[in-house]
């Protein structure tokens, strides 16, 4: 589901603890945590400190010889963590996105299906908010490419978990938007 | 409902062994019912993609609740300061004799000392001069934002003289970052 995706597991040898490796691997995943912590429901300034935070403390977790298997599971994991305690210290909330903005229509859709289009999002956008934590943070992780395994290391529930709550948030979207 | 149903969105992501995908893949080429919930969980999840292009895109954050807190952390910072600054330019609040003789059970009536039995100062008047000097010189700014603080939200019950109200006044720059708190009864 995501495009911006690395290896699960990296050889050894990359990781050498200094910047560089650190800065490649920031490039690579931090849209991609940005827009997870943006989805959650903080501010884009926030998002950009948490994201500057999470490849910071990977620096130092490198640097103090910290497991080095499932690096992206680690940093969506450690951004989760600091985006709840972020929200829970005030209420998070933010304008609802503006259905106007459908330029991921093809260039060619009639304005017929612009209208349903936008109806459709409009209804999924609504239904979204509607899902309980878990189910949404589990969709959203899997937006960004995780597997379910990741994501329940990210959340801390079981990969069969993960399943049952992806497929009942799925249906639940697709029963709300009437696709 | 299909028994295949459950295995189609693990399908869609990939998280099926080798066998079960091409059990799924060999019932869906004979189930329409099932094609056409492949096909719909398969639009939400290009939707769900879409949604979070788009509220990454456009969230932006909300300047009122940007500085709100920590204004008004300040504004009250301000006013602890200020009243213990205020407490400590008077003699300490002295009881009447009826609350000490229910607090002290064993003193006799007559052995209160002279000191307890003085009367409870009224100071709301000289606190008011106090206050009035004070922010003589403040001007109120065109623009500003007033947020009115009740005493009572801030201090105990009886801390501080009954219908003693603040008001702060916050100018904001257009940045929406606190130019001027000024504080003012």
């Amino acid at each position: 589901m995501g495009d911006d995706s690395i290896p699960l597991s990296l050889p050894l040898a990359r990781f050498a603890a200094d910047s560089t490796e650190v800065t490649a691997l920031f490039r690579e995943q931090s849209k991609s945590l940005l827009r997870y912590v943006v989805c959650l429901g903080l501010s884009k300034d926030e998002a950009q400190d948490i994201v500057q935070d999470v490849f910071v403390s990977l620096q130092h977790h490198l640097a103090r010889g910290g497991s080095q298997e499932n690096i992206r599971g680690w940093l969506f994991r450690v951004a989760h963590n600091q985006a709840r305690n972020r929200q829970k210290s005030y209420e998070r909330r933010f304008a609802e996105p503006l259905a106007a903005d459908m330029d991921f229509l093809s260039v060619d859709a009639t304005p017929e299906k612009r209208v349903l289009e936008q109806e459709k999002f409009r209804r999924l956008a609504v239904a979204v908010r509607l899902l309980n934590d878990i189910e949404r943070e589990c969709l959203l992780l899997r937006r960004e490419g995780l597997r379910y395994r990741e994501i329940g290391e990210v959340l801390g529930i079981a990969t069969s978990t993960v399943g049952d709550t992806v497929e009942r948030a799925i249906k639940k979207l697709a029963e709300k938007c009437n696709v | 409902m299909c028994n295949f149903e459950p295995k189609l969105i693990a399908l869609i992501d990939d998280e099926l062994s080798v066998e079960e995908a091409e059990r799924v893949e060999r019932h869906l080429s004979e189930c329409n019912e099932c094609r056409e919930r492949l096909a719909r969980y398969k639009d939400v999840s290009k939707g769900l993609v879409a949604y979070c292009e788009v509220v990454a895109r456009e969230n932006a954050p909300d300047k009122k609740q940007r500085w709100t807190v920590p204004v008004l952390s300040l504004v009250a910072a301000v006013i602890v300061v200020f009243f213990l600054a205020w407490t400590r330019s008077e003699k300490p609040i002295v009881q009447t004799p009826e609350v000490l003789t229910a607090s002290i059970p064993a003193v006799e009536k007559n052995e209160i000392k002279p000191a307890l039995v003085k009367p409870i100062r009224r100071r709301h008047r000289v606190a008011t001069k106090e206050i009035s000097r004070q922010t003589g010189n403040w001007r109120s700014t065109g623009g500003a934002v007033q947020i009115a603080i009740p005493a009572d939200s801030m201090f105990a019950p009886g801390a501080v003289p009954q219908g003693m109200n603040f008001i702060a006044e916050l100018r904001i720059a257009p940045d929406g970052s606190v130019e001027q708190v000024l504080l003012r009864q």
